[in-house]
């Protein structure tokens, strides 16, 4: 049934000329998300989100009512059968992308949402089963998303918003919003990403967001925390150890024991860490530091490695006693 | 949830769904799982050396190279030390090869060559091609048989990963990789090696602007032409025991301004055409080792000197011949260099330089090492001045005494050298650089930005310096 959808989808978008099938598939995905999310679909929230602003965006959805592909009911847009095939093939060919680009390049996280917004348009249905069968048909993208399999399943949408989410609860991010970028970047820097544990610190404000994330305090003004969703821990994910912290804050001088790399830490970056011997287990020992308050080097395994601030954030420790 | 599934067999649908209840990073486990497995077999089968006293040592370095208050001392000391050596050591074999070549066998073969071929072809060969070569060979040589190996003992000992180290912070500011210390140390031999060097940055922005700020690292084929005015403009205006240190602090100068340069375009890059963030760093920094000095000698003599000299001697030959025809091919009533040096000279002298010198860059496109035999040549030639013997467009050399005093006597003063210091530093790379920038990048347009930002900033530098000395003086 569902091919017989594809098929048909394909015949409405082969219709478009290149430069309004970009655009449609953009609003399709916006309202895909806004499905997903269970948002209202207005349409200067679609224009935002499919990044085209509120003239492009309207003409888009536009042509997508006229393909059959969404339909409008009081204000509010959804998406037609063969619309959904169109936005789920679309969805997949993102986060696929965006995964190569975590995994396979050095590119900082706020880069991946503009390129992939790109690629999602030029890859062809081969190409993006090509692209997920070299990825090894990863299920989650780095922000925490379900991809979409080939038969378009993917998962509902699971937590909830982290501003709902109750005072020293623990809990793990599972999905942190890319657009606006220039938010999401924010967080990137700080080192926040989807798959961290943290809990809710009591705050004095209650407008405030605290959090102990991953052994360490970040305190979220409420845009930053609005981006954030969250689920309860499963069976298998246990709290951050007691007493550990980043490697970052182990003094000149001490030593700790590696406890996990943390999700920030991804693609080849992962990869030359887990190489280096920054493995669960391994004894580390931070020995230099540069000056100007640059990298620090740390002793691990008979060799001296030297990583940046915001890389010895993503490795959790357990600090030794001296 | 959103579709259904195509398969109606139960077994497969099974699979799908518990597919998505595996742990999120079930992925990372597997392979943390390896990794920790295999340092726990590496722990238990390898046994190590107590090597804790050697270790201590390492630290106690380590402390002192990597300090705020000693690292970039020691950092500025070694290297102002390296370009001290090649200064003072180069002179007396540079004397003797020139001497050999120049004195000694030159006239013999010109002798021979006039009785036995017709003159233009005698002249293109000997006087343009033989001249050329000889004079990038006596100039080159010394300075290179101590710049790279001395370089190389460094890389060996394992100082420059912690050059590295303590630069990565300003590199970071500026948005660019702290790899880019490597890649521009290794520039300061040459840049076309600076350029291939840049693979090791993996982030393809931040490698683009180790690439297009590499031509800021003086290379190897600009160190003579730095060393040879320094010495003669600048080191002459000291005393006499002091010549040597003058000329190496001035040149030593000149090499802060291009790694200044190279950090502000590095900036200017990172916020304009190649915006984003600064990336990931990971460095190992080598314990440090007692280089093999024999080794060492052997591999930068056959890689680098060798290589770097034959191939300025394959560029040095055709340019010997250009040199010697535009120098010599007439058009209307003056030669063809006439007519380019005064067509450039207007230009050329409001930024300090002048239009011979802006000729020589054009002919020394190829390689750099050819600049100053080029504008010695050219300056004969236009200024009808040393004589004799010798024919218009001949390259020679008569010692740095004889070079002052041939550019003195056309027009050059303290200004003149010291833009064409700036002008050396801040120019197109060499072809070859140009043409390994664009193999790495594929882009012509990044081979293009190579080339004409660093003249466009030579050009502004020498203009303002120009002006300011004109206006005080």
């Amino acid at each position: 049934m569902i091919e017989a959808e594809l098929r048909f989808s394909e015949t409405a978008m082969a219709k478009l000329k290149p430069v309004e099938r970009a655009a449609v598939e953009d609003v399709l995905r916006a309202l895909l998300e806004c499905e997903h999310r269970q948002h209202e679909a207005t349409e200067a929230h679609l224009g935002a989100l499919g990044g085209l602003g509120r003239e492009a965006g309207l003409l888009a959805l536009a042509r997508a009512k006229a393909a059959g592909l969404a339909d409008e009911l009081a204000q509010a847009w959804r998406l037609t059968a063969t619309g959904r095939a169109v936005a789920v093939r679309v969805m997949r060919a993102h986060r696929l992308t965006e995964t190569r680009l975590a995994r396979t390049t050095s590119l900082p996280a706020a880069e991946w949402h503009g390129r992939a917004n790109q690629a999602e348009h030029a890859l062809t249905d081969a190409e993006v089963d090509q692209l997920a069968d070299s990825l090894g048909h990863p299920r989650y993208d780095p922000h925490g998303d379900p991809i979409p399999t080939r038969e378009g399943e993917f998962p509902a949408p699971e937590g909830q918003s982290l501003l709902s989410w109750p005072e020293c609860r623990p809990g793990v991010i599972s999905h942190i919003e890319d657009e606006p970028p220039a938010l999401f970047a924010l967080l990137a820097a700080r080192g926040i990403f989807a798959g961290m544990r943290f809990a809710r610190v009591p705050a004095a404000p209650p407008s405030a967001c605290t959090l102990e994330i991953e052994a360490r305090r970040e305190e979220l003004p409420p845009e930053l925390a609005a981006l954030i969703r969250v689920r309860p821990p499963l069976a298998d994910e246990h709290d951050t150890p007691a007493g550990a912290c980043r490697l970052s804050e182990i003094p000149r001088g001490a030593a700790a024991e590696v406890l996990a790399l943390l999700p920030g830490c991804i693609g080849p970056e992962r990869s030359r860490l887990l190489d280096l011997g920054f493995v669960p287990g391994s004894r580390v020992e931070h020995e230099l530091d540069s000056p100007l308050s640059g990298p620090a080097a740390f002793r691990v395994r008979g060799t001296l490695i030297a990583l940046r601030k915001t890389q010895a954030l993503q490795v959790l420790v357990q600090p030794s006693r001296a | 949830m959103n579709t259904r599934p195509v398969e109606t067999d139960p077994l497969l649908r099974e699979a799908r769904e518990l597919r998505w209840q595996l742990p999120r990073d079930f992925n990372d486990r597997l392979t943390e799982a390896i990794y920790a497995e295999s340092a726990r077999i590496a722990e238990r089968t390898v046994a190590r050396a107590g090597a804790s006293q050697r270790l201590a040592f390492q630290r106690k370095v380590d402390r002192v190279l990597t300090n705020p208050w000693t690292g970039f001392p020691v950092m500025g000391l070694l290297f102002a030390f390296v370009l001290w050596l090649t200064i003072a050591g180069a002179n007396v074999p540079s004397a003797m090869i020139a001497d050999v070549l120049l004195d000694k066998f030159y006239p013999v073969l010109r002798a021979a060559a006039m009785g036995s071929m017709p003159l233009w072809l005698a002249g293109l060969l000997v006087d343009g091609m033989y001249l050329a070569t000889a004079w990038v060979i006596s100039v080159m040589l010394p300075p290179m048989m101590i710049f790279f190996p001395a370089f190389t003992l460094l890389e060996d000992l394992g100082y420059l990963p912690r050059v590295a180290f303590n630069l990565d912070r300003l590199f970071q500011k500026v948005g660019a990789h702290g790899k880019q210390a490597l890649t521009m140390a290794m520039g300061y031999g040459c840049n076309a090696a600076g350029v291939i060097a840049a693979r090791v940055i993996d982030s393809p922005r931040e490698r683009l602007i180790a690439i297009v700020t590499n031509n800021f690292a003086l290379c190897n084929g600009r160190w003579p032409t730095q060393i040879l005015i320094a010495t003669i403009f600048l080191g002459a205006l000291a005393p006499a025991g002091l010549t040597g240190v003058v000329a190496a602090g001035s040149v030593f100068a000149v090499a802060l301004l291009g790694f200044g340069l190279s950090l502000v375009c590095s900036w200017v890059l990172s916020r304009t055409l190649l915006r984003g963030e600064s990336s990931t760093f990971s460095l190992e920094l080598p314990p440090y080792r007692p280089p093999n000095i024999l080794r060492t000698l052997y591999t930068s003599l056959i890689d680098r000197t060798l290589f770097v000299l034959w191939r300025a001697v394959v560029f040095a030959l055709p340019a010997g011949a250009v040199i010697w025809l535009v120098s010599n091919v007439h058009a209307s009533d003056h030669t063809l260099a006439y007519w380019a040096v005064a067509g450039m000279n207007p230009f050329a002298v409001f930024i300090g330089l002048n239009g011979i010198i802006l000729l020589a860059y054009i002919i020394a496109i190829p390689a750099n090492e050819i600049v100053v035999p080029s504008i010695l040549m050219l300056t004969v030639l236009l200024t009808g001045q040393a004589g004799g013997e010798h024919a218009a467009g001949v390259m020679f050399e008569t010692g740095d005494e004889g070079v002052r005093a041939l550019l003195v006597g056309s027009g050059w003063t303290a200004l003149t050298g010291v833009c064409l210091m700036i002008f050396s530093l801040c120019h197109n790379p060499c072809s070859t650089t140009l043409y390994t920038i664009y193999k790495e990048t594929q882009s012509l347009k990044w081979t293009a930005l190579s080339a004409l930002m660093p003249t466009a900033i030579g050009a502004v530098l020498c203009g303002v310096i120009a002006f300011l000395w004109r206006a005080l003086a």
